[in-house]
């Protein structure tokens, strides 16, 4: 029996929910079957009981009896994947563990085929109660469980501390002295019916969805394409670490944070007669050049221990509280966008969507990326440098990065004021120019614009440029989303008249009300052929059943 | 041999398939001419004034229904009726046991598949959403060289 992995399946409760499940654990109960509880859920499983007879019927919640193959005693059947095999009726008395994984859809009233598990079980029990996990153990769904221990690999007569009656231990416990382990990669083969009744999607789990297929190629034996692997797993890109190197771990850089009233002393000392220029003369040319830079940024600095400010290894008696470390993390929170219609409408091209970051600016950002997830902005500091990088997480993974500089340089000396004079002139220049994209090329018909030619009409309109440094901290310190949404004309009951899009595949009398056809290939209609073609073209302009 | 023809009120739109109607009168004949059974012109004995409001007919032996498109007086007590073939009506239960995809529908469909027919204003909506927090504070960094 092959295993491969299984995915899009669900288990159909009797509200008509699904829950997806990519394996379960049933725990057999020894107790007659007319004593299960009238509101647990029960559920046909397969096994493959290893040549042993076994037979039971199992009940649903409404009583609802599934007895396989009208089995009462005695019936085994192996291997066979278009239906269910056998349950284990009761035999004895005490709890017994079996495990057992299965797959498939479970329709009350309809067996799906299924492929069986296996068990090494010498004993008989009944299913009582359900647990459904996912391939990581994590709980999807239970009944009749107080207490669940994961992942263990025992024997009977390993004493896990299970002592109530719906306790339950996932993973295998044989009287037999047989046992498997639940594998993180035993997800069984389903049979070629299997129908996702969460969707009518094209269902990947199949060896071949597009099969039959048509031929397409040189080879008259076999269609071609459809041979993707039907990947739609994702892998989470987080925010990154903070590096681990700092320029404070050097010791040829201290950062202090100071406050304002000992910069003020420092600034004193600096110009005062304390100042043993001679001694410090006889090291350095200028001492301001052992002042790097002064700058302000809009974090909380790290705080470190408490130092005495040397200016070429002379003490100036300030004391400041050095900063622990060149890099800080700033977290923005996180913005959920959601849908405003829960149609194509919320979506590009139709929906736009903008950030504006501080000390980064405004951006657009793919409003498909970040629809129905949870958005999270995250700035990285470099308070040494200034430098900042705004990360922009949508769902699980880090889609956008923007480079900023958020620190506002303060002059020292002549050519620190020059060298800010500068950048911001630098800035300045490349903010108000209103940058126009976007077609207006065509003029538009009046009155009869559909929702798709609006937006990608209008222009786009650049809503800021760099803010960066000084023009940063005067800049809106929070950042935000800006949408642009359409607004539809709706009038009532469009649906009735227009009927909405629908392209699903459906016998004609399973619908009602407006209904426009894309495609049919009629049958069983005594019609001439000019009849038959008007229906066709009467049924795909829009008719009303 | 004679077969009956009735003459009817669809009070439904043309394109649905099961239509509501009301029976005027039945008239029975025989068929003197030929006449097609898609585009019948059926010369009736029958008063104008009583049938001025048909526009369906049924004709049982034809296995048809028919839209009245029409009513000619031909002299006192004769009526000419033009007719062409109600495709719908007539292969009500077969075009329904028929299975098809189906383009747009007014109880089943998925609003994220495109549509074209959706009409939009001019003027969109821009709104703003913040985020929970952002910078709230400022402080100094003093970088001195040696440690």
């Amino acid at each position: 029996m092959e295993l491969v992995k299984v995915t899009n399946i669900g288990l159909k409760m009797s509200d008509d929910t699904v829950i997806p499940v990519i394996r379960g654990v049933i725990r057999d109960y020894a107790t007659n079957i007319s004593q299960v509880d009238a509101n647990s859920l029960m559920y046909e499983i397969y096994t493959r009981s290893m040549g042993m007879a076994s037979t039971c019927s199992y009940y649903t919640s409404d009583r609802n009896a599934f007895v396989f193959n009208g089995a009462v005693s005695g019936t085994v059947t192996h291997g066979d994947n278009t239906g269910f095999e056998c349950q284990r009726t009761m035999w004895g008395s005490g709890t017994r563990w079996q495990q057992c994984d299965f797959t498939g859809i479970w329709y009350l009233g309809t067996k799906v085929a299924a492929a069986p598990v296996f068990t090494g079980y010498s004993t008989y029990e009944y299913c009582y109660a359900v647990i459904l996990t996912d391939e990581n153990y994590n709980l999807i769904y239970s009944t009749g469980v107080n207490k669940i221990v994961r992942g263990i690999q025992i024997r009977s007569s390993e004493n896990l501390g299970i002592t109530e009656s719906n306790d339950m231990c996932i993973g295998s416990i044989s009287q037999s002295g047989e046992y498997r382990d639940i594998q993180p990669d035993w997800i069984l083969t389903t049979g070629p019916n299997i129908f996702n009744y969460i969707t009518q999607e094209i269902d990947p789990t199949l060896t071949d969805p597009y099969n039959p297929g048509g031929n397409t190629g040189d080879d008259e034996t076999e269609g071609q394409g459809g041979t993707g692997d039907f990947d739609g797993t994702s892998d989470p890109v987080d925010f990154p670490n903070l590096p681990n190197l700092s320029a404070v771990d050097t010791g040829f850089i201290t950062l202090f944070n100071p406050s304002a009233s000992q910069l003020k002393s420092l600034a004193n000392y600096m110009w005062s007669g304390l100042f043993d220029l001679d001694t410090f003369k006889k090291i350095f040319a200028d001492p301001m050049d052992c002042i790097l830079g002064l700058s302000i940024v809009p974090v909380n600095v790290p705080s470190g221990s408490s130092d005495t400010v040397k200016v070429g290894n002379i003490s100036t008696g300030v004391s400041m509280t050095k900063a622990a470390s060149q890099y800080v993390s700033v977290d923005c929170g996180t913005l959920n966008v959601n849908e405003f219609w829960g149609a194509y409408l919320d979506y590009s091209p139709y929906t736009k969507a903008e950030i504006y970051l501080p000390y980064v600016g405004t951006h657009p950002l793919d409003i498909d990326d970040i629809m129905n997830k949870p958005v999270h902005v995250k700035y990285h500091i470099d308070i040494l440098s200034g430098a900042c990088i705004a990360f922009v997480k949508c769902g699980d993974s880090v889609l956008y990065s923007f480079i900023g500089q958020c620190s506002s340089s303060i002059p020292i000396t002549g050519n620190d004021w020059t060298n800010v004079i500068n950048g911001v002139i630098n800035i300045a220049g490349a903010v108000g120019s209103m940058v126009m994209t976007g077609g207006m090329s065509a003029p538009m018909a009046i009155g009869q614009i559909a929702s798709t030619a609006v937006n990608s009409s209008k222009p786009s309109v650049e809503k800021s440029g760099s803010l960066s440094g000084t023009g940063g901290m005067l800049g809106v310190q929070t950042p935000y989303m800006i949408l642009t949404r359409p607004r539809q004309a709706l009038p009532a009951q469009q649906n009735v008249y227009t009927g909405y899009p629908s392209f699903i595949t459906r016998t004609l009398s399973s619908v009602s009300g407006y209904t426009e056809v894309d495609r049919i290939h009629l049958e069983n209609v005594p019609g001439t052929e000019s009849e038959l073609s008007e229906i066709e073209l009467l049924l795909k302009t829009g008719v009303i059943f | 041999m004679s077969f009956p023809i009735v003459l009817q009120v669809n009070h439904s739109e043309k394109n649905r398939v099961t239509k509501d109607i009301s029976d005027i009168i039945t008239v029975t004949g025989v068929l003197k001419d030929k006449t097609s059974i898609i585009d019948p012109v059926i010369i009736i004995a029958c008063d104008l004034a009583s049938v001025k409001n048909c526009n369906y007919m049924t004709i049982s032996n034809f296995g048809r229904k028919y839209f009245v498109n029409n009513i000619a007086s031909v002299r006192r007590g004769l009526v000419e009726f033009t007719c062409h073939v109600d495709v719908l009506s007539t292969y009500a239960s077969e075009i329904k046991s028929n299975k098809a995809i189906i383009k747009r529908q007014e109880n089943v469909w998925n609003l994220y598949l495109n549509d074209g027919t959706f009409k939009v204003y001019q003027n969109p909506m821009v709104l703003t959403k913040a985020f929970p927090s952002g910078f709230t504070t400022q402080e100094f960094v003093l970088a001195v060289a040696g440690s």
